[in-house]
């Protein structure tokens, strides 16, 4: 629990949520994620109408022919950075529609896909697990990137900066990053 | 009605227009049109029956001819919440593939119009009259040939 | 589906943000009246009854299961009982009593998810929150039996896949009680709001007349007086032993649709506690032999089979060819049998009314395809009026209704009329 709040003081997404010709499984599972149990909404996780206020996009199904050009243009108007999660079976491999003529196989054939979350449907707890690891993850690049760009002597080959920062105290001072977001 | 009353209530009724009639096991019945051009004419004298729900229109290809079966249900009395059963009835009609051609009963069944738009996408028989011969389910650009004809099944074993 | 009528034209879809499903109307208008409606329905098309053709009956139940994440359960029994039919087998009473018990209380699922929806399209997102949190009642009684939300896979041919156990049954028992209780309150509640009220009441009216004439199923037929339901009409699985009532409303309105699915989740709850508390002893399947061994007796033959889904008359054709893949399979959704009277109803309504016109016949998209609206622009707004919008819109304009605004549009249509 204390992940998920340190997380969501450091970003609060906006999902934009759209169902590329999918059963409808992982949709109603998804909506369920912001329904009173599962509640996203008080970790700021909230989910916007359009792709110009959306941060992560969750797409579901195998993306039937007539959706491929629709999820390339909301993919486009998404603002950068911007990131992309395949939720359920379909969206990752086609599924069970896997040889049917009028499906692709999967989100990934269409647009970039940073996140798979698995499932037939997928629950809601996959998915808000599915959001916050794809958070830190991006989190945790954005960290770094801003880190290099301030002091690019602390970019090592391969190691990871908040590890590289913890072992010189010294140059921990000055910095002001919050706590690092238990893996 | 039981489903034999019906029967040979229909039989008498559609005679000349039959080739074929059969009760299944189940109770659901059967007739096959001798001519598809009385197509028309046989759910005119279902619906004089009362007979006016029709559930779907299916397409088969069945080699060199297309079956098209139009699956009709009679109602069962209702009262105050008691439903009792009804009948179910299917009526066959034969259309060649060299003329994939059958008339259109949205004039008379405007619950039809759906059905027959998905008849022409998916099996390509060509409904003579319909309002709004748009494709329903395929794209609008879709190039292939109606997709549950034999020679366009991708069928892998 | 489209005539030649003059006015503006508004397209709608495909991106529906709140609800699940890609589908596209064309709406032509007079002012603030729909004078017609044009369907675009293949965004969700998959190409499932080609699809069905290379794989065996006993896979096709779980790709069937997969038509529609909502009413699965649905097209596995309905597929399920087809081949049976086809193979000439008895199914046993205790897999029935199963089949029944998990098909109602998918219906309690999708009509209390439907009422959320409905909620949310007239504005009123407690209703959805409410709705949704006491699903979940249903859902974890589902994931308790068969393992799974949603997508159960509890049938198989011949039977079914999973017992039901006593302890299991004593909770079915108790979460139907703790059920009863919530919606009692809907029942009580949700008709008399004022909300529901303004914009369900006397809005997307179809005549039982026109509903017969386009053969609407389920809840949308009954709403509209029209005496259907398979469970009765044709009964299945254990239903001829089950004691219910087929509930109708004779005012075809939108407040009709809502009542009647109300009414009938009460109807599912009292055969729930009747299969629950009398289920017989007996066998799961009716064979011991293994599934594929039956199949290959299959012989050339066709079934037709029927089902009561939560949205209405589900039918299966299956013909059989001897081998244990089907020759053709032919799936007519309900919702396809529904979409007519929604064009119907639109025609007339208002264009604020048109999300709850579309939301009212509970569209499974996914089982056909789905909704967006464009506009000229003459309404407000930009090009393209996407559903959020058009809800936003109105709830807008039913806001500066209640304020004393005009209840007749430019066109002078009153509610009561049909065009």
């Amino acid at each position: 629990m204390g992940r998920i709040i340190d997380w969501a003081r450091n970003r609060s997404p906006w999902i934009l949520h759209m169902n590329c010709g999918s059963c409808n499984g992982c949709d109603i599972e998804t909506l369920d994620a912001l329904m009173p149990r599962y509640d996203v909404e008080r970790f700021g996780i909230q989910q916007k109408d359009t792709p110009r206020h959306a941060d992560v996009l969750v797409a579901t199904g195998p993306v039937t022919k007539q959706m491929a050009p629709r999820l390339e243009r909301i993919y486009e108007q998404m603002p950068e950075p911007k990131l992309v999660i395949a939720a359920g079976s379909c969206a990752a491999t086609g599924g069970v529609f896997q040889d049917c003529y009028n499906c692709h196989e999967g989100i990934d054939d269409v647009i970039p896909v940073d996140m798979y979350v698995p499932g037939c449907p997928i629950s809601p707890e996959t998915l808000i697990d599915g959001i916050v690891a794809l958070l830190e993850e991006a989190g945790q690049e954005a960290k770094a990137e801003r880190l290099a760009a301030a002091k690019p002597e602390i970019v090592q080959g391969g190691t990871r900066i908040d590890e590289a920062v913890a072992a010189d105290p010294e140059q921990q001072e000055g910095t002001d990053d919050t706590e690092p977001v238990e893996a | 009605m039981t489903p034999s009353q019906l029967k040979r209530k229909l039989d008498d009724e559609l005679s000349e227009l039959l080739a074929a009639s059969e009760e299944h096991d189940c109770g659901r019945l059967e007739f096959v049109l001798a001519d598809r051009d009385a197509l028309v004419e046989a759910i005119e004298t279902l619906q004089e029956m009362g007979i006016t729900h029709l559930v779907t229109i299916t397409g088969v290809d069945a080699g060199d001819e297309i079956e098209v079966l139009y699956h009709f249900l009679k109602y069962g009395e209702y009262d105050d919440g008691d439903l009792s059963e009804g009948v179910e009835l299917t009526i066959r009609a034969i259309v060649p593939k060299d003329d994939p051609t059958i008339e259109t009963l949205t004039d008379i069944l405007p619950g039809a119009t759906l059905y027959e738009r998905e008849l022409m996408d998916m099996l390509g028989v060509e409904v003579t009259g319909h309002p709004n011969p748009e494709k329903l389910l395929l794209a609008d650009d879709f190039d292939g040939g109606p997709p549950l004809r034999a020679e366009n099944l991708e069928v892998s074993d | 589906m489209s005539e030649d009528v003059s006015g503006t034209e508004i397209p709608v879809g495909p991106q529906h943000p709140s609800l699940k499903e890609p589908a596209n109307f064309t709406l032509t208008v007079d002012g603030e009246v729909i004078t017609g409606a044009d369907l675009k329905l293949s965004y969700n098309h998959r190409g499932i009854e080609q699809a069905v053709l290379s794989k065996s009956y006993l896979e096709n139940i779980y790709l069937l299961e997969r038509i529609c994440g909502i009413c699965s359960h649905a097209h596995t029994t309905s597929f399920a009982i087809g081949v049976e039919d086809l193979l000439d087998l008895d199914v046993p009473r205790r897999a029935n009593y199963i089949r029944t018990l998990i098909g109602e209380l998918e219906r309690i699922h999708s009509h209390m998810l439907w009422l959320g929806v409905a909620g949310h399209e007239i504005g009123f997102d407690t209703l959805w929150q409410y709705a949704w949190r006491d699903r979940e009642i249903v859902l974890d009684l589902l994931e308790e039996i068969t393992g799974n939300r949603i997508h159960y896979s509890i049938n198989t041919i011949g039977g079914v896949r999973q017992d039901l156990t006593d302890e299991q049954r004593e909770t079915v028992l108790e979460k139907m009680d703790e059920l009863e209780e919530r919606i009692d309150f809907y029942l009580e509640t949700v008709p008399n709001e004022e909300t529901v009220r303004m914009r369900c009441e006397n809005v997307g009216t179809v005549s039982a007349e026109l509903a017969r004439e386009y053969c609407a199923a389920g809840p949308v037929g009954r709403a509209s007086g029209l005496p259907v339901d398979v469970r009765r009409d044709a009964p299945y699985a254990a239903y001829d032993e089950m004691d219910f009532d087929v509930i109708t409303d004779t005012a075809g309105d939108l407040l009709a649709r809502t009542t009647v699915r109300i009414r009938e989740i009460a109807e599912s709850i009292k055969i729930i506690r009747q299969a629950a508390a009398d289920i017989p002893d007996g066998d799961l399947k009716a064979s011991p032999k293994p599934v594929q061994a039956l199949l290959a007796q299959i012989p050339e033959d066709d079934a037709v089979s029927r089902y009561e889904a939560p949205r209405g008359e589900l039918i299966h054709y299956i013909r059989a060819d001897g081998t244990d893949t089907p020759e053709r399979v032919h799936i007519r959704v309900p919702t396809l049998a529904n979409w007519p009277t929604v064009v119907e109803a639109l025609r007339g309504s208002y264009i604020a009314d048109t999300p709850i016109v579309v939301a009212g016949i509970d569209p499974c998209i996914s089982c056909t395809s789905r909704i967006g609206v464009e506009t000229d622009g003459s309404h407000g707004g930009e090009d393209s009026f996407n559903l959020e919008e058009l809800r936003e819109y109105g709830m807008e304009w039913y806001d500066e209704r209640a304020d004393g605004g005009s209840v007749t549009g430019e066109s002078g249509i009153d509610r009561g009329d049909r065009p």
